[in-house]
């Protein structure tokens, strides 16, 4: 009797690789977050449509201003608001969020595709990045939380479904170093953002 | 059973190495993240966007009750100046007109551009027209009544264009302390922040000489400042106190 709960608590979670609790409560909250921002701007799309002279709630001064960033050509890739993907995106991750909180086991292939659907998001939400920095000129806050959700869903994601593979070598330091690098890349977005805008922030100061 | 302890003890070793290691690697991020943000807020703040030669900055000097153009938005008379703090005429011209242009400012008949153009530099003078041209925005980036008193005070106290005591820097900022300017100014001027600015203005605004005058825009052969006010009721109207 005291020998075989021994054995489960060691053998179970690296066999079925548990989501730990904070990985999952991740995956939600970045699910919840990026849903809403992602609906947020869909419906901020459908005001701007119906009435071009919308102010989207998000123009706050000439960078933070979403309603330049939503009727650019990048903000519809594809032929349809980005929004509308992400509205499709973040489902599929808040969902996943939900069964994972509920300790619902699912198959590691699940897990990879979604690392990689995420990982095509993360290149995506790169090149709206520079987009937005470099050739828009202005920042939209929702935009943003999106960007923000990501690149830490992205690694948490990853590292689900490449639970087995964190031993020694390369891939076992990147593992450990993942959000070092989350902080990393964090600040380098913010950096960029402050120097691209210097002007406009050293006259708010 | 035997088991147990022993497997006890190891995980909490881990645990305690986890720890080691997770203090580690934030400390060492902190640090990354620290260096990297000191590093990007000095390349920023130290290049803090000094104007290059290029660049034509004027200081605007208007009251709140200057007459408009009917969009509401521009004075409907600008009149731009265009001064040299060295040259002789242009010492001549702030004697015989900066009292009826201040009138004029103080009135809201007219607003102000003052561009000021460092043209008579020499190795002589110590480069004093761009220094007291930049030293002027300086001023002017602090309050725009100081510029009003140290744009004075450099043409009542107008060094000789030949020969004589050109102020130093330390002598400009003393001017500027008096006229009411202090904060950032001491070290803009030290620092020559507008100098270049200034020495690349004349080519910058398409001007030959100083003084120049535009109004609105279009270049005004200055006579007496009576015809200057004439000029001003002409495009303005009549404005209540005016010279």
């Amino acid at each position: 009797m005291t020998v075989a709960p021994d054995v489960e608590s060691a053998e179970v979670p690296a066999e079925r690789r548990g989501v730990r609790r904070s990985s999952a409560i991740g995956v939600l909250a970045a699910g919840v977050l990026g849903l809403a921002a992602a609906a947020t701007l869909t419906v901020e799309k459908i005001e701007i449509l119906i009435d071009p002279s919308y102010i989207p709630s998000c123009s706050l001064n000439p960078v933070l201003s979403c309603g330049s960033v939503m009727t650019t050509p990048q903000a519809s890739v594809f032929g349809f608001p980005n929004s509308l993907l992400g509205i499709i995106a973040f489902t599929v991750v808040l969902v996943t969020g939900v069964l994972a909180v509920a300790r619902v086991n699912l198959p590691r292939w699940y897990w990879t595709g979604l690392a990689v659907g995420t990982a095509l998001g993360a290149v995506f939400v790169h090149w709206l990045i520079f987009q937005s920095l470099y050739r828009i000129g202005a920042l939209c806050p929702y935009c943003m939380v999106v960007w923000a959700v990501t690149i830490p869903l992205l690694v948490i994601v990853a590292s689900i479904a490449l639970r087995a593979d964190t031993g020694a070598g390369a891939g076992g330091a990147l593992y450990q170093w993942r959000w070092s690098l989350v902080a990393l890349w964090f600040t380098a977005v913010l950096l960029m953002i402050l120097v691209r805008f210097w002007n406009y922030w050293s006259t708010l100061v | 059973m035997a088991n147990k302890p022993k497997k006890q003890a190891s995980y909490d070793l881990k645990a305690a190495d986890r720890k080691r290691n997770l203090l580690v690697q934030i400390g060492l991020t902190s640090v990354v993240v620290l260096f990297a943000v000191a590093l990007v807020l000095y390349i920023v703040l130290s290049g803090e966007t000094k104007p290059e030669a290029g660049e034509a900055r004027s200081v605007r000097i208007e009251s709140s009750t200057v007459v408009k153009k009917d969009d509401g938005i521009e004075p409907k008379f600008v009149l731009s100046v265009y001064e040299d703090p060295l040259c002789p005429h242009c010492g001549a011209f702030e004697k015989a007109f900066g009292p009826t242009i201040n009138k004029l400012i103080d009135g809201g008949a007219i607003a102000v551009d003052y561009y000021m153009v460092g043209i008579l530099d020499s190795a002589g003078n110590q480069n004093y027209s761009s220094r007291a041209s930049g030293a002027a925005y300086c001023v002017a980036d602090e309050s725009t009544d100081a510029f009003r008193r140290f744009h004075g005070a450099l043409y009542a106290q107008q060094p000789s264009e030949t020969g004589g005591a050109y102020p130093t820097n330390a002598q400009l900022i003393e001017t500027a302390r008096q006229a009411g300017a202090a904060g950032k100014v001491p070290e803009c001027i030290d620092k020559g922040r507008y100098v270049e600015m200034a020495s690349g203005m004349a080519a910058a605004t398409e001007i030959n000489a100083t003084p120049t005058v535009r109004i609105n825009g279009e270049d005004y052969q200055y006579s007496t400042p009576e015809a200057l006010v004439a000029k001003v009721k002409e495009i303005v109207g009549d404005v209540p106190g005016m010279p």
